[in-house]
């Protein structure tokens, strides 16, 4: 399949060949024009001799012009003629001298006549093989750049439309039976290519599709039953089937508080693997920023009263484009981290500001004991905790950080945690879609509906 | 005041059941399926329907828009284990209300009041 290498060597050596013949045949004519125009000199010469000898007869020095000529004519009557004319002039006969004279001239004239006829010939010839070698270099070049564009240029770009189509995900694969050469085994090798990942992709969306099938199974499956456990604890401990002892009731407690660790961590392996299989759809919408916060500060209110520490925020007025339940579920995980870790009696504080990208950074900042560098790396990982020991107040799943990195990722934001050991942490998250809030009502009316890139 | 529950998991009926007569005095009518609560309704009068959505031979569903269609005017309450939010707000406009599971037993009753209460 070498059809476009084999068609254009063949042009190129018809091309050559046929340069190659008007160059020899230019040649060979240039040769012949040239022996005609030296017979033709050779003529002129003669002639001025003849007159010479008509006008000047029997001089010695015209008598040696004429001999020279002896022998040398062709063709062999005008030789003959020749000698007449040498012996009239040896015999210094005047009358016969004339007549030798006017035969040559007569033979002379016919000859020249001929000789220019061939001249003009030659001229012609040499003029139409210029023409033939510049009509065939021209249609060489014609035909080379319109069977290289249509053959190579055009299908190589309708192509790369396709490769386009394909990164794009607009690929769809229509037969066509490909040209028999160098492009057309290029394009059979792109759609052989292109139909293998179409497969594997297909592949794995139905893997993707078995997995999420499974998540639906696993979190009714799983749920189930816990709802009926933690509901069984519950009815029992108020009372429904009669009074209970205050062992029993401690049982109990301690049953109904492990089922909800394990329902919490059921409810968030289930969000992770969702989010992380992209079968957790954000559902964003324009909400005030200072209301998704206070509302996740009023939520975590009870957790930090009982660990004995203050939260605070400072209103900013902004709003955001958002998953609104999804972001308060990061920034509870985040705050309840915080809670966990602070010392008794101590501040968690929530900042919104603007960063460096003019993205939105919300900023969690907490008092307790810091993480140490190699902790920090490995935090946001799923079932990773900080080492040492644990503050009480909450067992932790070792998913919250996970989730949190999951949804501020899906909404195009960034998260991480500056932190030294002995001097607090402070959790950030970015969130890059926002404008002013201008119907906020206390702080000052600020234009600029800067929505961030 | 007199609740009809289909609910297809016998543990989670117990449950509610318990939850519903013992902690909030009421009287519960408990079918394991959609097509049962349909035939329920047919035979009987109650104050609210209950309905869990993944059922048997009819889900909630398809229970509540059959009943909606025939004029019926109890009101329907959801108890599901959906998450989606867009199944959520689809149960959520056809019917009175919507309780997701795992529900409270201790407030499940109350929950059912507040949203009749709401519906007035």
């Amino acid at each position: 399949m070498k059809k476009i290498r084999t068609k254009l060597s063949i042009i190129s050596f018809i091309s050559l060949v046929i340069c190659f013949l008007c160059a020899y045949w230019g040649y060979r004519s240039y040769k012949g024009l040239e022996s005609i125009n030296a017979q033709l000199m050779q003529a002129t010469d003669i002639e001025a001799n003849l007159r010479l000898a008509t006008d000047l007869p029997f001089y010695r020095s015209i008598n040696k012009n004429l001999t020279a000529y002896k022998g040398q004519l062709e063709p062999e009557y005008r030789d003959k003629l020749m000698k007449k004319i040498i012996s009239a002039h040896n015999r210094k006969s005047r009358g016969r001298l004339k007549t030798a004279i006017k035969n040559f001239r007569k033979q002379e004239k016919r000859r020249t006549s001929y000789l220019k006829d061939n001249k003009s010939v030659y001229e012609s010839r040499i003029l139409s093989l210029a023409y033939v070698m510049g009509l065939s270099y021209l249609l060489t070049i014609l035909f080379i750049s319109l069977y290289t564009y249509s053959s190579v240029f055009r299908p190589l770009k309708s192509l790369s439309k396709r490769m386009i189509d394909f990164l794009d995900n607009r690929y769809t694969y229509q037969f066509r039976v490909p040209k028999e050469n160098e492009v057309g085994e290029l394009e059979l090798n792109f759609h052989s290519l292109a139909q293998r990942v179409l497969n594997n992709i297909e592949e794995l969306k139905s893997l993707d599709s078995a997995k999420s099938d499974f998540l639906n199974m696993a979190s009714h499956e799983l749920r189930t039953p816990l709802t009926s456990i933690k509901g069984s604890l519950i009815l029992l401990q108020n009372g429904v089937i009669g009074e209970v002892n205050e062992k029993s009731k401690q049982l109990l407690g301690i049953a109904e508080v492990e089922t909800d660790r394990l329902i919490r961590l059921i409810n968030e392996l289930l969000d992770l693997a969702k989010i992380e299989a992209g079968k957790f759809p954000l559902q964003q919408d324009w909400c005030s920023l200072d209301e998704v916060i206070t509302n996740t500060l009023f939520s975590l209110e009870g957790l930090a009263a009982t660990a004995d520490v203050k939260l605070s925020y400072e209103n900013k007025n902004k709003l955001v484009e958002i998953d609104k339940d999804r972001i308060q579920q990061v920034i509870t995980n985040l705050m309840s981290n915080a809670i966990k870790y602070s010392p008794q009696k101590g501040t968690v504080r929530v900042a919104a500001s603007l960063d460096n990208n003019n993205h939105i950074l919300i900023e969690i900042i907490d008092q307790g004991k810091g993480i140490s560098p190699e902790d920090q790396s490995l935090i946001f990982e799923k079932f990773r905790q900080a080492s040492g020991p644990q503050n009480p107040i909450v067992k932790g799943t070792g998913l919250g950080l996970a989730i949190a990195r999951a949804i501020v990722e899906e909404h195009g934001g960034e998260i991480g945690v500056h932190s030294r050991v002995g001097e607090g942490s402070t959790f950030h998250f970015t969130l890059p879609t926002w404008k002013e809030d201008t119907s906020a009502p206390d702080e000052e009316q600020n234009d600029d509906e800067g929505v961030a890139a | 005041m007199k609740i009809l529950m289909a609910e297809d998991d016998m543990n989670i009926a117990t449950i509610a059941k318990m939850a519903l007569e013992a902690l909030g005095g009421h009287e519960v009518v408990h079918v394991p399926d959609g097509e049962a609560a349909y035939n329920m309704t047919k035979k009987d009068t109650f104050d609210v329907v209950l309905l869990d959505e993944m059922m048997p031979k009819m889900n909630g569903l398809s229970v509540c828009k059959k009943l909606l269609s025939e004029g019926f005017d109890t009101p329907i309450i959801f108890l599901s284990a959906k998450s989606q939010a867009t199944e959520i707000s689809i149960l959520e406009s056809l019917a009175s209300g919507f309780i997701p599971k795992p529900f409270d037993p201790a407030t499940l009753a109350s929950q059912i009041e507040k949203i009749l209460e709401e519906n007035e």
